[in-house]
Order: C-alpha cells, then sequence, then structure tokens
C-alpha cells in the first residue's frame, strides 16, 4: 500500500483500499465520484508533473520558486488550485471532502507543497469578508500564481498568545501607518504580499483591537530579513515595518474585525493540518530504504508501530471530514489531527534517520538545491531527507504548538 | 584523579567553555578550513588534557573516568576539535598492541599530539557499526596492502595514521592495521556531517600497511570506550539543553505570565532532568567498570548505550519543542544539540540497534 510496492508487502499486510463506502456516499451526495477524482488526480501526479520537478521531487531536493508556481499553474488547468473557492469566485465550489482528497493525493504522490497562504488563507477570506474591489483586485493573481502571499501572524514578543500582538497600524486620512515587526513568515522572501495582524487600537480586550490588513511588501519602509534555520534552509523571515503606508482599502472587514478573520483562517484549513498523504508518502520512503538494507525484527517492530498510528490517524481524519461535510464539528478533531499528524510525520522521519544513519549522516547542503558537484557521500537522497526530518521538528510548533492544541482539547472537550 | 582535582579540572573547563567557546566562537570555528579550531585543539593540549593518557605504570591504562569531565565539557559548548583522534577508540587499540615498545611508541603519539589517529573501521551498506569487507593481504608478513572503503571517519584531516579493519581473505578474521595518512593508494574525500563538522570516506587500493593486532577484541574494545565517552558528552549536553531550557522558559513570557509557571511545561522540564540524572549515575557506573575491566561489561556498554541515546534525543527533541521557533533557528545551541544527538546515534549506534544487540547477546 505504500507505493513502492515490493518492499511494502514485505513490512506487514499489503491494505487494500477501495473507497469507504461512507466517503463513497458522501462524495456522492457532494456530487463528485471519490473513487473516480482519486485516480484521476493519481495519474495527474504520475504523468503530468514536468521532469525536472520529477527530479526533485525523487532526490527530497528543495523547489524553486519558479517550480512551485509552474506546478500551481498546471493544477490550476484543470481548476484544482482553487476547486475549494466558492463558484461565484471562479472555484468549483469543492467541500471539505473533495479539498481532503485532493490534497491527500497531491502529498502522498510526493508533488512540491502548495503555498496555502493566497489560495487557502486569503482566496477564502476575500470571498467571505472582502469587499468586490478587494476581490478584483486580489483573487485573479492567487488563482493564476502571480502574486505570491506570506502570512504575518506571529511577532517577537506574540507566539503562542497572538492576541497580544503589537504591530501598530495608526489612520491617518485614507491612509494606515504601519510600524513594527512580525517574524517567522514562511517565505517572505518569495512573497510580493504579506496579509497582517495589526493593531488599531490600544486598550480593551486584546481580541478587539486587531485588524486585518493586505500590504504589498515593495511598499517603502518594509524589510524583510532571513533567519537560518537548523534543517539548513532559509525560508522563515522577519518583516520590518518602518512608517510604512498602507491605503484604507486594503483593511479587509471592519476595524476589528481581525481577530475573527484569523479563526475564520484556522478554522477553514484545520482539516489540512494532518498532511496524512505526507506521511503515506513518507512511509513509501521508509519501506524503500528498508528494503534495501539489512532489516531486523526491531525494525520491523517499529515500522508496524507506524502502520498502526497512519491508519488510526487517517480514519480519524476522515471521520473528521466526514462531520465537515455534513456541516459539523466534533470538539476533539482539529487540534487532535494538529497534534497526531504532526507526531507522525516525526516520528517516520526519526525512523528513516535511524536508517540512513547506519551508514553515516553526511549533510551536504548544496545537495538540498540540485546534484553535486564533487563527492557524494550515501544515499542521493539524504540531504533532503535530513532537510526535512529537521522541517518536521517545526510541525509541532508552527500553527498553534501542539501544547497549544492540547489547552484547546481541554478547553472545548473538557469544559475547563 | 582524586575528588579536588576533579573539582579544579572543572572548573577549568567550565572557564575554557565560557571564555573560549561561546555560540559566536563556534560558528567561527566552524568556517575554518579544517572546521574546527587548531588553535583550540592546541591549547587544549597545552592544558595537559592529553597527559590524562598517560598511564600511571608502564603497562597499564589511564582511567577512562578522568576522561569524563572533558567529553561532558566538550558536550555543553559543542567542541568542533577532533577529541576521538587522541581519546577514544585509537587508545583502545593502541591497547592491544602486543610488542610493549611498539605500544608505548604509539600512546606516546597520542599523547604528545605528535600523530592523533583516524578510527577507520565503519562501511557503507551494511549495518553500520559491525561489518567489514575491507581486503587485506600479505606480501609478506612484514608488508601487508589493503583494498576496500571505509566511511564517516572523524578528524581524518589532523590524522597522520588511520587504524583499519580488515578482513584476511584466506583466514577470515578481522585484523586492526595501521595505514599512514601519505599511504600510496590512500584517497580521501572530505564532507560535511550533519553536526555542521567534518568526516571523510576513505579509499584503499594495495595501501601499504602495518598489521597491529587481532581484530575482533580490539573493536570490541574500541567501540565500548567510544560509547562510554560519547555518554559523557551526551550528559553535557543534556545539561546544557536542560538548563537552556528551563532558563529560556523562566524568561519568556506569554499570557501575560512566565512560560515556567504553567504546570504542563514544569513537568516536561522535570522529566528531562530525571533522565539526565540517570545517566549520570550510569555513565560513572559504567566507565568504573570498564576500568576495572568488571565481567559482563559489553552488556553494561549496551545499557549505557540504549539509556544514553533515549535519553539524550528524548531531552534534545523536547528542548526544541520547549523553545517554541526559536529552537529551530541557528542562532541558539538548542538546535546544535539535536543535530549532534543525531551524529552521536550515527557513530556508536542507535538506542534500537544497541537494544537489539541486547536482546541477542548471550
Ligand atoms: C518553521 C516555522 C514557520 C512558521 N511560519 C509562520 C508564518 O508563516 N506566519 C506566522 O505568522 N507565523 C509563523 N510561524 C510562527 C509560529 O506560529 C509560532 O512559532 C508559534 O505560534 C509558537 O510561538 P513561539 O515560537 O513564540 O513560541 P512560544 O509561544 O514562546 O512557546 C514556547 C513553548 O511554550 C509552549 N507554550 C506556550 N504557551 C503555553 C501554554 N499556555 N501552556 C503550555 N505550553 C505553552 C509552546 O507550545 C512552546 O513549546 C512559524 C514558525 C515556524 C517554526
Amino acid at each position: 500500500m505504500f507505493g513502492e510496492s515490493a518492499t511494502a508487502a514485505k513490512a506487514g499486510p499489503a491494505f487494500s483500499e477501495p473507497e469507504r463506502s461512507a466517503v463513497q456516499r458522501a462524495a456522492a451526495a457532494a456530487g463528485f465520484d471519490a473513487a473516480r477524482f482519486r485516480a484521476e488526480l493519481r495519474a495527474f501526479c504520475r504523468d503530468q508533473v514536468p521532469a525536472d520537478i520529477r527530479t526533485r521531487m525523487r532526490q527530497h531536493q528543495y523547489f524553486t520558486r519558479e517550480q512551485r508556481i509552474r506546478w500551481q499553474q498546471l493544477l490550476q488547468t484543470r481548476g484544482w488550485f482553487i476547486g475549494h473557492w466558492p463558484k461565484a469566485q471562479g472555484g468549483a465550489g469543492w467541500g471539505p471532502l473533495q479539498r481532503f482528497i485532493f490534497i491527500e493525493e497531491l502529498e502522498r504522490a510526493g508533488t512540491p507543497w502548495l503555498t496555502h497562504f493566497g489560495t487557502s488563507f486569503l482566496g477564502p477570506v476575500l470571498c467571505a469578508f472582502g469587499n468586490d474591489a478587494q476581490r478584483a483586485r486580489f483573487l485573479g493573481p492567487i488563482r493564476d500564481s502571480t502574486e505570491w502571499w506570506c502570512q504575518g501572524f506571529s511577532e517577537p514578543g506574540s507566539g503562542s498568545d497572538l492576541a497580544s500582538l503589537k504591530l501598530r497600524a495608526e489612520r491617518s486620512g485614507s491612509h494606515y501607518r504601519v510600524n513594527g515587526q512580525k517574524t517567522w513568515t514562511t517565505m517572505a522572501q518569495w512573497a510580493d504580499w504579506i496579509f497582517c495582524l495589526v493593531r488599531t487600537q490600544a486598550g480593551g480586550k486584546p481580541q478587539q483591537g486587531i485588524s486585518f490588513l493586505l500590504i504589498d511588501l515593495k511598499s517603502p519602509g518594509v524589510t524583510v530579513r532571513p533567519i537560518d534555520t537548523f534543517d539548513g534552509g532559509q525560508h522563515v523571515n522577519e518583516v520590518f515595518f518602518d512608517d510604512v503606508e498602507v491605503p484604507v482599502e486594503q483593511r479587509v472587514g471592519q476595524e476589528g474585525d481581525g481577530w475573527t478573520i484569523a479563526k475564520f483562517i484556522v478554522g477553514r484549513e484545520r482539516l489540512l493540518v494532518t498532511e496524512i498523504g505526507k506521511a503515506w508518502h513518507l512511509l513509501g520512503v521508509l519501506h524503500s530504504i528498508a528494503a534495501a538494507r539489512h532489516d531486523s525484527p526491531t525494525f520491523r517492530r517499529r515500522t508496524a508501530e507506524l502502520e498502526v498510528q497512519f491508519h488510526s490517524l487517517r480514519a480519524t481524519a476522515y471521520a473528521a471530514v466526514l462531520e465537515a461535510e455534513a456541516g459539523r464539528e466534533h470538539p476533539v478533531d482539529a487540534s487532535l489531527l494538529k497534534i497526531r499528524g504532526s507526531e507522525l510525520q516525526q516520528a517516520i522521519h526519526d525512523a528513516i534517520t535511524d536508517l540512513l544513519a547506519r551508514d553515516g549522516l553526511a549533510f551536504q547542503i548544496e545537495g538540498l538545491h540540485g546534484d553535486l558537484d564533487g563527492y557524494r557521500h550515501g544515499d542521493p537522497r539524504l540531504p533532503g531527507l535530513l532537510h526535512e526530518h529537521l522541517h518536521s521538528r517545526a510541525a509541532s510548533i508552527y500553527g498553534g504548538s501542539n501544547e497549544i492544541q492540547r489547552g484547546i482539547i481541554a478547553k472545548t472537550a473538557l469544559r475547563v | 584523579m582524586d575528588n579536588d582535582a576533579l573539582q579544579l579540572f572543572e572548573e577549568t573547563l567550565a572557564r575554557y567553555n565560557r571564555e573560549r567557546y561561546d555560540a559566536g566562537q563556534w560558528r567561527d570555528y566552524g568556517r575554518l578550513p579544517q572546521g574546527h579550531s587548531p588553535e583550540r585543539w592546541a591549547e587544549l593540549q597545552a592544558m595537559g588534557c592529553f597527559e590524562l593518557l598517560r598511564p600511571e605504570h608502564d603497562d597499564g591504562a589511564a582511567p577512562l573516568a578522568d576522561l569524563l569531565p572533558l567529553y561532558a565539557a566538550a558536550g555543553e559548548a559543542l567542541w568542533r576539535e577532533p577529541l576521538a583522534t587522541v581519546f577514544a577508540e585509537p587508545v583502545a587499540i593502541i591497547g592491544q598492541v602486543a610488542d610493549p615498545d611498539r605500544r608505548r611508541a604509539l600512546l606516546e603519539g597520542l599523547i604528545t599530539g605528535a600523530q592523533p589517529l583516524g578510527y577507520a573501521h565503519r562501511e557503507t551498506g551494511g549495518d553500520g557499526l559491525a561489518s567489514t569487507a575491507t581486503r587485506c593481504a600479505a606480501g609478506s608478513t612484514a608488508s601487508w596492502r589493503l583494498d576496500g572503503d571505509k566511511a564517516m571517519v572523524i578528524g581524518a584531516d589532523i590524522c597522520n595514521g588511520f587504524l583499519v579493519s580488515a578482513i584476511n581473505a584466506e583466514r577470515g578474521q578481522p585484523a586492526m592495521f595501521l595505514v599512514d595518512a601519505a599511504a600510496p593508494g590512500l584517497q580521501l574525500q572530505r564532507y560535511r556531517t550533519i553536526d555542521d563538522g567534518v568526516a571523510a570516506d576513505l579509499r584503499f587500493a594495495q595501501s601499504p600497511a602495518e598489521w597491529l593486532c587481532n581484530g575482533t577484541a580490539a573493536i570490541a574494545a574500541a567501540d565500548a570506550r567510544g560509547v562510554i565517552l560519547a555518554a559523557a558528552e551526551a550528559l553535557g549536553m543534556m545539561r546544557g539543553a536542560n538548563r537552556d531550557s528551563a532558563e529560556y522558559l523562566r524568561e519568556r513570557r506569554q499570557f501575560g505570565q512566565p512560560l515556567l509557571g504553567f504546570q504542563a511545561l514544569q513537568h516536561r522540564l522535570v522529566e528531562m532532568l530525571m533522565r539526565q540524572r540517570e545517566c549520570e549515575a550510569l555513565v560513572a557506573s559504567v566507565a568504573e567498570a570498564f576500568d576495572h575491566a568488571a565481567p559482563a561489561l559489553s552488556r553494561q556498554v549496551l545499557v549505557l548505550r540504549v539509556q544514553v541515546a533515549r535519553a539524550l534525543r528524548h531531552i534534545t527533541r523536547e528542548a526544541v519543542q520547549l523553545h517554541g521557533g526559536m529552537g529551530v533557528t541557528q542562532e541558539l545551541r538548542i538546535g546544535r544539540y539535536y543535530r549532534r544527538a543525531l551524529m552521536l546515534d550515527s557513530l556508536h549506534g542507535s538506542a534500537d540497534q544497541a537494544l537489539e544487540a541486547l536482546s541477542e547477546h548471550p
């Protein structure tokens, strides 16, 4: 079941995976055929990925900005990139189930991560809270991947306690003057625009004084400074705002709506953070490496454990998706999926690394971005897989840490 | 070392770390062509650290226990200098050399710094730590030739020679050889490792070699010594990671209070501290067993490896998590501890591997 077939059988019971009948029924009710849709996505990922991107996928290398854009545009030739937007805005009006299957299959095939900031976050926000002028200005370039967005929520002093954020936006005439700093901004180095939570009003309940602003990163007074991370990358950034003028028309919703919009973003994408397709893909990688090597009872037991976790999580994810499709929400699901999804990803990476470690953990970072010029130690995937391992440590930190998620479950399920 | 001497030594090392090994210095040393600081290396020797290897009696061995503080200091500040080439596996292998004059000469080469040695045992493709496919053949009893590949030799740049395990085609038993770093037919390929260190792969083609001793016992002794010293290093890393994490949570405020005020986080730190404490006790006891050549030493070493590997991976993982975004930056040493923990598993075997060996061990 894990793709790289011969090895999968060896590692445990091969799962056949007919589409579950509950999934098929829900899909039919939503007007699509789940099995056919999945098959179509698999064929697309098998046949349509450009050769240069496929090479990087195989080597677990880092994709360039241009490759990511090209891939997103290719998906949009089928209308899939914004399939989850309302039909009125050019989307296909997918519900949570179809969107989930779409993302699951892309991840499972190991295709480039979709930069969700525009398509998954801002797009739906503009559809729900924006005005016509904003939709007309911003949705097209997101659909076409011609404008790249990033998310400016966190600040140095406001991580888990997001509501305490301080980036100041003071109204002066038809503009806001923005002063302060965001941090950990993913891919700001590649972005054209940033959507920000800003403080438009001091005092009162902290959540109330927050507004949602769209800011052109080319505006005078904006500085983006990369942060070196321990995975050998530079993909998060500090973004500084020094008296940046932002037209009032670039505020989404009313002043004070920022917190509501932020919660809307979290709610919309809460199921996708499971990254179940990615776990699936990584299990395939694990099995392919294990098959090429001495395998042992201890290791077989460990992969069996991962298989148990994987299937439990996938079942839970689909249960949650079916609830969402029916317009309901279980109080535990969203946070559970975030916690278990990140834990599983990390556990698979631990197992992969333990295997690779037997041949020595070289970390030739240049190999992340293309073939090495000179000598290469070990598996060609080594730089990419180690980079991904280290990066996976952040999966339990970003987007609301696992500690914060457990706090949320305590609040909602235990009502403490 | 008696208690007073030990305390003095620990204070000296702590000062050394404060003055010579802050985060900025760590970064600078890594940018040097060797990947470490030759100046620091010379200073360690000048401080008399290498003398810790000098046996009290001509035929004895210096106690391994005396090296634990040195390795703990190295772990805490993440020294880049290749300590292993002097203090770890080579000492154990030299100890197996039968000819006393040769043995003394090789040890003297380590202590004076004249001849640090690289441990070239591991190979790729097998289960990493145990197998040897490198071949040796005797031209005559005095002159041997080696053919094959060795992987991830630490400190290769500064070594004058390599201790190489190889199999004799006729006898099938591994033996240990000394190969001069400038030997004909020896090729060296350098690369960076996960802990931002430098290692090299070696290729031998009809390289002349000196036979030193039988391999099996030497390799076992070398690996045991390596595991114990790595455990001491891991202890230093645990102390550093635990101290940094507690301090960070004490300083960092969210929700209007220091994060250390949240009981959920206190318990996480407590678990980390408990694991550190258990490892401290175990390292000391296994080092003592090593020095007294205790029976069942090999099992004790495996137990140590399992416990320390698990604890270190747990602690470094938690330390990253508790630091939030800061934990995954290059700015703090927390991420470096995490990466070095992966490297120690790669060098000395993961907890899984050791547990497996333990369960199969007689
Ligand atoms: C790789 C990466 C990418 C990111 N991308 C973005 C981005 O694109 N845009 C953006 O806005 N942000 C981004 N972030 C920021 C991310 O959302 C924050 O790192 C996260 O919210 C945690 O905040 P912090 O780092 O300040 O940690 P802190 O809030 O300081 O937390 C430190 C530790 O304390 C724990 N903790 C905090 N409060 C509690 C509590 N009440 N109870 C128990 N434990 C608690 C945390 O879980 C954590 O373990 C990214 C972060 C990373 C690492």
